[in-house]
């Protein structure tokens, strides 16, 4: 009985995932088309994906929990090259490294820039949505404090920087950079958009450290 | 994007002007709306009735000046844009040769500017997902923003004061948009920072971005 009840679950779970990145699909579809906010409720998506609305509602409370779990979603995985990138010891760190990082989260993000976007719209008047949206952000900015905290009392990132201040403000640039500088942005673009961004991470962090490295450049 | 070269006493001479012009009615809706943003009402949820109310006017008079309330809140954030926008160009039309206090001094007004109208200037994102006028006046706020700073950068090179491998434009982007969404997202991301703090953190990242590198 318990592990028949362990595998319905699984399954929910996982039907779960296929209805939400079926209608997220979707959702970008219609933003694509040129619709907008106003323009998006529970019998738009659940016709469009010929699904019954029950259907929606058997995985989803309301429409703010499906965003909350597409956001999840989207995020997820930008957050783990976020971590991935700011454990590295910063006396390691390399302009190509970071480089590289920072191409990986506007990639990453640029498929779903047009429902980010649209996820920012929503939160700006849905507060429970903005307070899911505030989680992974406060945890990106963790990483990236500890990350300046280390460098500093290695002497290799400038000494004179709040850690939690300056984390939040990098952190907001990748937030926009993420759905508003690299929205529609051709390959090439975005590769020299991610050259400044590198730079303005860079610049701030390391450049005017004690000790110095060799020159990005 | 056309440059900005609006100076600081240009920008307060449009902002005296359109106060000139408004009429005290105008005015008392703006004061009622601001009064209703501040006490933490999001703006989808005010209504024209609340409004009249808090500004103690008729009804019929709100239609007479607005045709809803949207058009009344696009009336306060252009107020809002130009003093923010004011405060930019005093920092983008100094030489760049300027010292690290003048710039803290600089990015200060800039803060400060963007804090005084902060409940606006988030309503207007609120309701620049479905109200097409607002996302353009955002979307020129920013551009506006961003062909100041780039400007500025670009004279700095050309003095050779600032960094040439500095990519004027597209820095400019990331600074103004970090600039922005910061400005937003701060006060709850970090909610023990003080002013202060905000403003020399700011300044720490702008000055070893583009000034600290080549002096």
């Amino acid at each position: 009985m318990a592990s028949h009840t362990r595998r319905s679950s699984d399954v929910r779970a996982r039907r779960r995932i296929e209805v939400r990145d079926r209608l997220a699909a979707i959702v970008e579809e219609l933003l694509d088309d040129g619709a907008t906010l106003t323009d998006i409720n529970v019998d738009v998506l659940a016709t469009r994906a010929g699904i019954a609305r029950s259907t929606f509602y058997r995985y989803f409370t309301d429409l703010t929990e499906f965003y909350q779990a597409a956001h999840d979603h989207i995020i997820g995985d930008l957050e783990s090259v976020v971590e991935r990138c700011f454990a590295t010891d910063p006396a390691l760190m390399t302009f190509e490294m970071l480089h590289t990082a920072i191409l990986d989260l506007l990639t990453g993000s640029g498929p779903h820039a047009a429902l980010l976007a649209m996820l920012y719209d929503v939160a700006a008047s849905n507060s429970e949505l903005a307070e899911e949206i505030l989680i992974p952000i406060a945890r990106n900015r963790a990483h990236l404090e500890q990350h300046i905290v280390t460098g500093q009392s290695t002497g290799v990132v400038d000494p004179d920087l709040d850690p939690r201040l300056t984390a939040a403000w990098l952190i907001a640039a990748i937030e926009v950079g993420g759905h508003r500088i690299t929205r529609h942005a051709s390959p090439l673009e975005l590769r020299m958009q991610a050259t400044a961004c590198t730079q303005l991470f860079w610049s701030t962090l390391y450049e005017h450290a004690p000790l110095q490295r060799e020159s990005p450049h | 994007l056309r440059p900005v070269r609006l100076t600081a006493a240009e920008s307060a001479h449009t902002v005296a002007a359109a106060g000139e012009v408004e009429r005290k009615v105008d005015a008392a809706m703006g004061a009622a709306l601001c009064r209703l943003l501040a006490d933490g009402t999001a703006f989808t949820e005010i209504s024209v009735d609340q409004i009249v109310r808090e500004a103690g006017i008729a009804r019929s008079t709100f239609y007479v000046y607005f045709e809803d309330k949207a058009q009344l809140l696009r009336s306060l954030s252009e107020i809002a844009i130009a003093e923010i926008l004011a405060a930019v160009t005093s920092w983008t039309s100094a030489p760049a040769t300027l010292k690290r206090e003048s710039l803290q001094c600089r990015v200060g007004e800039v803060v400060r500017a963007y804090v005084r109208h902060g409940t606006v200037m988030a309503a207007v994102m609120e309701i620049s997902s479905y109200d097409r006028p607002a996302a353009m006046q955002f979307t020129h706020f920013l551009a506006d923003a961003i062909a100041a700073l780039e400007a500025h950068i670009r004279s700095g090179q050309a003095a050779g004061v600032l960094s040439p491998q500095i990519d004027a434009h597209r820095m400019a982007e990331w600074l103004v948009g970090m600039t922005e969404r910061g400005l937003s997202r701060l006060p709850r991301v970090v909610t023990t920072a003080t002013p202060e703090a905000i403003v020399t953190s700011l300044t720490a990242i702008i000055w070893n971005v583009l000034y600290r590198g080549h002096r």
